[in-house]
């Protein structure tokens, strides 16, 4: 019961179609994953995110769905939306430097200045095992920020007694878009060695929104390819190299000025593990190396959108290493420490060409480098049956630097005197969870959350932002922006209902929002000025979100999902990028092996929205209804099939969010169709 | 005669070797000898001069072979017109013991060719040569120096001396401001302030952090010009007297 509580953010099996899914994913997880228990127990509980996994899960399952729809059905999260693919997370509508996001615990920054291309996009269903969501900046082992972070945890093999091969591979294709995914993975193991191997290809035309009518430059191409090999390593230890690389070209981005030529990943890891006394001990070394390379391209839209040619590539280079230790010193007391560094370097430049007259050059992003190194440290004890309590903090150092002459020299024309900075970031939390029955629990936490600016932050040189149609500058002087957390959690569970509920307020300081510079001209057409990022005296989040799952008989579950973030800033104003209401809300059917889901989603009107100051106009309610079906067929004994349909936006609803910029509509109906071999 | 020839060869072998030495810095435009055997060489910068502001050096031998190092040197650009000549800005040649130079400078307001031709008297203790100068054109898109007739009725030259080599950032700007006494003199002009603000005229944005030129001497203005981007800049100065203003906007154009 207790572990079930506990941690874990999803094990998505390929075990999909029962309705007692979490008993079956504690299950696989004790006997095929002792050595990971642990590891799951290190994140912070929140108990509605059992409840979204069947929402998730139908995503997942068939492996070929976008991460980015998978992470849109999980409560607290939402997409911030400038294409039809690679959607930027946000979680409780914090984003960018406020919230982290890592892979396998690796920190990856974007190399895009237009935010085209979070991590997340690098992420496929067919490799991604669960990703964790961490609200509380103490307990956030991946790094520093206000709001917690997302860690995407991909698929590992695992060793076996007796020799085995398995496989699967799939395809699928979409109405809309004439989009089609094909996937296929390999994974063999032994007693020593253990090895994966997974690839998918996905490509889409111009999606259609309501009545057939064509989004230009909503297309995208990609293939996605990862390899995974474990070998023992002594009795208790394994060496595990992990290799993922993602290639996606000709991606439309039809809220923003430009589309993307290319957006490439490379991501290598290589990993030492031991654990000793049955997993007691677990201790994880990992060095790690990742490259971005981005280019944006404006070639293909109309000559008349299209004031002057540029070239806007960019890229991002990180190096880290961590080595973390997790001790299970007693059944009552866990603890994690973790020393972890990493080395991230960004460029970008932007190349204009006039019709008459010369090319014109500068950098985006002259050359940042930041060099980081952090301790945390998380403590669980329980002091009794009925109350944990769970101490963490971490604690960050960074070095922000320009590289490069040229660089400096650019940036001399914004920036008075020395462009490099040391930062210290410190975030604590405490949190409490109190079981006072089998049907009850309580927790809430404290916590002192803190920021440092991102190197986009410090150092944009005319970067855009469609958002708001004002060129960035940086600010190398930006105070850290901290906050106060304060969450509340319940959950009640009894045999045919569960009710999670959490509740949020965030007390911002030194927030960190752009101000209009006056008598400074702008570097892109047409914007309407130039903006530079100040710290706000204090801003204020609050929200919660809340989860209901109702079995009102055998193989009948019906689920809500609630999201809601409300903020504002010291003067009133609301923050942007702030979602409002949003409910997911499913009857969900199982029978032999077969599932049915009628899902309806609707987001309410954002009203509270500033346009004077952050650029926001406000974003009607909208609706849509989703049905799914699938069926998992044995074609023998370990040969199975797997076939989803699905129609989504089946009443064809014209329809945006309030985190769609530029509010292009979303698209209509999609029937979508996708089977997947499992061998 | 024989005696002289030698002599001359002496010293021209003997010039050479000094020459290899300066000719890493500078290039040697014309070389020629005053009336009382004093040999005069001319250096500037690049064996290029151009319609701009040009730094101009010479060097100065005794028919002994020694350096000359006390004389009073003067700079007269002329361009004759056929029909008319006219003279430009010219700033007068100090000696720099260190490179054992005299330096100056001219702004040639005009190419040579069909219009007309450049030379320029230098007179070495009042005794002249004359050297016949060829002006190129500014280079493609650019524009260093500009002259028109003030709100007073005056014509005034700017010439840019700095940045001579651009980069993206802050630079160094200086300029030259002279006026037109008549055809044949250019004084300096002390007096004036000066409002810069740069600009690419192919995107029409300009850049912030700029600080005004302020005159330091000579009629050299000095201030910073930031340039966030490479390709074509435009500088657009306003020259004032007091409150009143004597220039709206006079540009000179830079690309890099
Ligand atoms: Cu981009």
């Amino acid at each position: 019961m207790k572990r079930q509580f506990k941690i874990w953010t999803a094990f998505f099996g390929l075990s999909a179609f029962s309705a007692t899914l979490r008993a079956q994913n504690s299950d696989s997880l004790d006997r095929q994953l002792p050595l990971r228990t642990l590891l799951l127990q290190e994140v912070p509980v929140s108990p509605s995110k059992n409840i979204s996994e069947a929402a998730r899960e139908i995503r997942q399952n068939n492996l070929q769905e976008l991460t980015d729809k998978i992470l849109e059905y999980t409560p607290g999260i939402n997409m911030i939306r400038r294409g039809n693919f690679a959607m930027e997370p946000s979680l409780r509508s914090l984003n960018g430097g406020q919230i982290t996001m890592s892979i396998n615990g690796m920190r990856i920054f974007g190399a895009c200045t237009d935010k085209m291309d979070p991590i997340s996009s690098y992420v496929e269903p067919n490799n991604l095992e669960s990703f964790s969501v961490s609200y509380d900046p103490g307990a956030n082992a991946a790094g520093s920020g206000i709001g917690g972070g997302i860690d995407f945890r991909l698929k590992q093999p695992s060793f076996s007694d007796v020799q085995q091969w398995s496989g699967r591979f799939g395809s699928g294709f979409e109405t809309n878009g004439a989009a089609v995914q094909t996937l296929a993975g390999v994974e063999y193991s032994n007693a020593d060695l253990a090895f994966q191997a997974n690839g998918i290809f996905r490509r889409s035309s111009n999606y259609r929104a309501s009545g057939g009518r064509e989004i230009p430059f909503s297309q995208y191409r990609k293939w996605n390819g990862s390899v995974s090999m474990m070998v023992r390593s002594g009795k208790s230890g394994y060496l595990k190299a992990d290799y993922l690389q993602d290639e996606g070209y000709d991606i439309g981005y039809p809220a923003l000025t430009m589309d993307v030529a290319f957006a490439k990943a490379r991501i290598a890891a290589l990993s030492f593990v031991r654990n000793s006394r049955a997993g007691m001990v677990r201790w994880e070394t990992k060095g790690y190396y990742n490259y971005i390379d981005h280019a944006m391209d404006d070639t293909r839209r109309p000559p008349e959108t299209v004031p002057m040619h540029m070239d806007m590539p960019g890229t991002s280079t990180t190096f880290g290493a961590f080595s973390v230790l997790d001790l299970h010193l007693s059944d009552s007391h866990h603890m994690k420490v973790k020393v972890d560094g990493y080395h991230n370097r960004l460029w970008a430049t932007m190349t204009m060409y006039p019709s008459d007259g010369s090319p014109m050059f500068m950098y985006t992003l002259a050359n940042p480098v930041r060099s980081d190194l952090g301790l945390h440290i998380s403590d669980a004890i329980s002091l009794s049956k009925k109350l944990t309590l769970t101490p963490s903090a971490r604690l960050e150092y960074m070095h922000d630097a320009i590289s490069g002459s040229d660089a400096k020299e650019q940036l001399s024309g914004l920036f008075e005197g020395a462009l490099s900075r040391n930062r210290m970031v410190a975030n604590l939390s405490i949190a409490a969870s109190f079981q006072p029955d089998k049907d009850w629990l309580l927790n809430a936490a404290i916590a002192r959350g803190g920021r440092a600016a991102s190197l986009q932050e410090a150092y944009a040189f005319y970067i855009y932002n469609r958002l708001d149609a004002f060129d960035y500058l940086g600010n190398p002087d930006l105070s850290q922006e901290s906050s106060l957390n304060l969450s509340f959690g319940s959950t009640y569970r009894n045999s045919s209902l569960e009710i999670s509920t959490n509740v949020f307020g965030y007390f911002i300081q030194d927030y960190i929002a752009g101000t209009i510079l006056d008598g400074y001209s702008t570097m892109t057409i047409g914007a309407s000025g130039v903006k530079q990022y100040i710290n706000v005296a204090s801003a204020r989040l609050y929200g919660g979100e809340v989860a209901l799952k109702w079995e009102p008989m055998n193989r009948l579950v019906v689920s809500s999902l609630n999201t809601f973030t409300r903020g504002s800033d010291n003067e009133g104003s609301a923050l942007p990028l702030i979602a409002p209401f949003k409910t997911i809300n499913a009857v969900d059917y199982n029978f032999r092996k077969t599932f049915f889901r009628i899902e309806g989603v609707t987001n309410a009107a954002q009203k509270h929205v500033s346009t004077q100051k952050y650029g926001e106009t406000m974003t009607p309610e909208s609706t849509i209804l989703n049905l799914h079906m699938g069926k998992q067929f044995s074609l023998s004994k370990q040969t199975k099939l797997k076939i989803n349909l699905s129609v989504e936006n089946l009443f064809d609803e014209d329809y945006f969010q309030h985190l769609d910029i530029m509010k292009i509509s979303r698209p209509g109906r999609n029937l979508t169709c996708r089977m997947t071999v499992l061998l | 005669m024989l005696l002289v020839a030698l002599f001359a060869f002496a010293s021209c072998s003997k010039d050479n070797d000094i020459n290899t030495d300066q000719e890493l810095k500078k290039a040697l435009i014309d070389e020629k000898t005053t009336p009382g055997g004093v040999r005069v060489k001319l250096w500037a910068d690049s064996e290029d001069l151009r319609v701009s502001w040009n730094k101009l050096y010479v060097s100065l031998k005794t028919s002994s072979g020694a350096n000359l190092t006390n004389a009073s040197v003067t700079y007269k650009p002329v361009m004759d017109m056929m029909t008319m000549a006219h003279s430009s800005p010219a700033e007068q040649p100090v000696y720099n013991a260190e490179q054992s130079l005299y330096e100056g400078a001219v702004v040639f307001s005009m190419p040579s060719g069909t219009m007309g031709s450049w030379t320029l008297t230098v007179s070495v203790n009042n005794e002249p040569v004359v050297f016949d100068i060829v002006v190129k054109p500014a280079a493609a898109n650019t524009k260093h120096t500009a002259a028109i007739v003030g709100s007073d009725g005056i014509s005034y030259t700017v010439a840019l001396i700095q940045p001579f080599k651009p980069k993206t950032g802050i630079n160094d700007l200086q300029i030259l401001i002279n006026k037109r006494q008549d055809m044949m003199n250019f004084p300096a002009v002390e007096d004036l302030s000066v409002e810069l603000k740069p600009e690419m005229p192919s995107m029409g944005h300009g850049s912030p952090n700029n600080v005004n030129p302020v005159h330091t001497g000579k009629g050299h203005y000095s201030g910073k010009v930031n340039f966030t981007m490479t390709g074509d800049w435009r500088l657009h100065f306003k020259l004032k007297r007091g409150n009143a203003v004597i220039v709206e906007d006079i540009t000179l154009d830079l690309l890099f």
